[in-house]
């Protein structure tokens, strides 16, 4: 199989417009998440808390997600050493794109607004960044992403294509945030993953690009790769509709095939950023399956949506990229808004910056439906 | 590329089913009202709380899965608590998505409480999950929106799940609810669900779908596929071997 490498990062979340500046914060104990004012806080909302970027504004008549894609775009195709050719396979995620477009149009209305579609969204891009295809849109709930980077870095794996770009992007808005606040989903203070006090989860919006090349591209290109595509793995719990399987059966899955598909064991890993919502289910499954699957001091992990939001379909991309930069400087950035253990995780979890052992970091992300994926990167 | 094909089932304004059990409609302009007992024998909790774009899949799913014989049809339905897990994994493709409950759940943000069950269905891969549940799938699950409504890009991940050995046995099709969109080409094409299922092996096939890249697809060998429905009608004209 051919190797797979990221040779191009970029991300903008709430935390500032770049990579740099996510994992400064985050290294800094900052977080990015403040009260919402993009809309009216009604009696329904659970929260008055969100992760917002911070100079995304509302256009008349056109969506959100156009004006973030723009922002991405600028982002990746800065990079000249590693420049987009217009062969490359483009593979969005996005779980709900424009849909804040449906706020501007008439709710009993069975036409659509214009855009609305997700593959909308894909041929945006395509379009901008000047692409001989149009892509699709990988859409597997807080999932989607990772799965994106998990199905480009196959394409590749297989010889179907040379290089494949990932874009992924959710913004927030009052469908989402109606959405979550009713299920009972988020918190009314920001949000604590692993805290043994968490109350939910907090919103977030955020984008993520990544590009993957084979080696033969990357040789060709004379393009630096920032890290390997070791492995990945995709895992369905079978379990519930909208929460995790408790015993973390699908994530275990998913970890298992991707260290497989990365010829290691799972005793290689030593570093793992997790989905760490900072809802009681979520936390509480990763947590059981992080202990069931390695031994004890072996791991450390962590979680950015303490500091950023849950960005949704974004979220494994955002994370992914993160991994990029902690795997480069071998250290982890402590999880915020952790305070005080949920048990079994007082090993794992920390508050402060970590360096980590290995050549390798694990990412996961879970989702509704009781969909799981594990991406597994490695040092170059 | 290649895999063999042991299963289609579909809801279309014309007809449900599979091979062998078909549920004809006379003169429906819109697609079928779907009920628990045009798919499942006995009663399943979840059922009744779907949205219709979500039963319009799992009814493709369901079907496909008892034309393929890896559920029983008529007779034992009762894999509705615990179902023996399987690695088989699901690939849908669609245009339109779930904006229909999208429009239901902007309706209900009108109430002082939007509901929570609608809100759960406003992901286009609600569906997988409800399949999954039900019939026990520990595969990959994940749904492609495309511009061209044709399921051909999904049936290309599909293959490459069962080549790579994620799993033997994938369920990979196209759901779309009728739905007026802006995308023309979804316009000109009908809405409803197929789903196929392909297996690295089995004894009883439609024939083998075979790709090596993205642009091309081929049924017994020379045959060329253009979109999904192409596909079925395809299988169905050959009839099961």
């Amino acid at each position: 199989m051919n190797p797979v490498y990221i040779t191009n990062v970029a991300a903008i979340t709430a935390m500032g417009p770049d990579l740099e500046s996510l994992y400064n914060g985050l290294m800094n104990k900052k977080s990015g998440i403040s009260k919402i004012t993009r809309f009216n806080n009604v009696s329904c909302h659970a929260s008055p808390f969100a992760g917002v970027i911070k100079d995304l504004d509302h256009p008349k008549k056109m969506s959100l997600i156009f004006q973030l894609s723009d922002m991405l775009i600028n982002q990746i195709c800065r990079n000249r050493e590693s420049r987009i050719e217009s062969d490359t396979f483009l593979i969005t995620a996005s779980t709900k794109a424009g849909i804040d477009l449906l706020g501007q149009n008439n709710a009993k209305s069975k036409m659509l607004p214009k855009d609305i579609l997700l593959s909308d969204l894909t041929q945006y891009i395509a379009l901008k960044i000047g692409l001989n295809n149009n892509g699709i849109n990988i859409n597997s709930a807080c999932a989607s992403s990772t799965i994106a980077v998990a199905k480009g870095a196959a394409l590749i794996q297989m010889g179907v294509v040379d290089s494949v770009l990932i874009c992924c992007m959710d913004t927030v808005s009052q469908f989402v945030f109606s959405g979550f606040s009713v299920l009972g989903a988020m918190s009314d203070e920001p949000a604590r993953p692993f805290d043994k006090n968490r109350k939910g989860l907090t919103l977030g919006e955020g984008a993520a690009a990544i590009l993957l090349i084979s080696e033969k591209k990357a040789k060709a290109k004379g393009a630096f790769p920032l890290c390997q595509i070791a492995g990945f793995g995709i895992a369905n719990d079978a379990c519930h509709l909208t929460a995790p399987a408790r015993d973390g059966y699908g994530l275990k899955l998913a970890i298992g095939k991707a260290c497989k598909k990365a010829g290691i064991a799972v005793d290689d890993i030593h570093a793992i950023n997790t989905h760490g919502t900072g809802t009681k289910h979520n936390d509480s499954m990763e947590i059981n399956a992080i202990n069931s699957m390695f031994n004890p001091g072996q791991v450390i992990a962590n979680s950015i949506k303490g500091a950023i939001g849950h960005t949704l379909g974004a979220a494994g991309g955002i994370e992914i990229a993160l991994c990029v930069k902690m795997l480069k400087e071998k250290v982890m950035p402590g999880t915020y808004g952790f305070l005080d253990p949920e048990k079994g995780s007082e090993a794992i979890i920390s508050p402060e910056a970590r360096s980590f052992k290995g050549d390798y970091i694990l990412t996961t992300n879970s989702g509704f439906g009781g969909t799981n994926a594990a991406v597994i990167l490695k040092k170059v | 590329m290649e895999s063999f094909i042991s299963g289609i089932g579909w809801v279309s304004k014309e007809s449900m089913g599979y091979n062998g059990c078909i549920k004809k409609f006379d003169q429906n302009t819109r697609l079928p009202q779907i009920k628990r007992d045009d798919i499942l024998r006995h009663p399943y909790k979840h059922f009744g709380r779907m949205d219709n774009f979500s039963k319009l899949g799992f009814a493709g799913i369901v079907f496909a899965m008892k034309d393929a014989a890896i559920i029983e049809s008529g007779k034992i339905e009762s894999e509705t608590i615990n179902p023996e897990k399987k690695n088989i994994s699901m690939i849908a493709s669609t245009v339109t998505g779930c904006l229909e409950t999208d429009l239901a759940f902007q309706e209900t943000m009108l109430r002082p409480l939007p509901s929570p069950s609608v809100f759960a269905y406003t992901l286009d891969s609600s569906f997988l999950g409800e399949a999954s549940i039900y019939l026990g799938l520990t595969g990959e699950s994940f749904v492609i929106n495309e511009e061209k409504p044709d399921g051909l890009k999904g049936l290309f991940m599909a293959l490459e799940i069962i080549d790579s050995g994620a799993s033997d046995i994938v369920l990979c099709g196209m759901c779309n609810s009728d739905i007026k969109t802006n995308n023309t080409d979804f316009c000109s094409n009908t809405p409803g669900s197929i789903f196929f299922v392909l297996q690295k092996e089995c004894l009883h096939s439609y024939g083998v779908i075979q790709s090596n890249s993205m642009e091309s697809y081929y049924y017994q060998n020379d045959i060329k596929i253009n979109t999904l429905y192409d596909l079925a009608q395809k299988c169905t004209n050959r009839k099961k071997l």
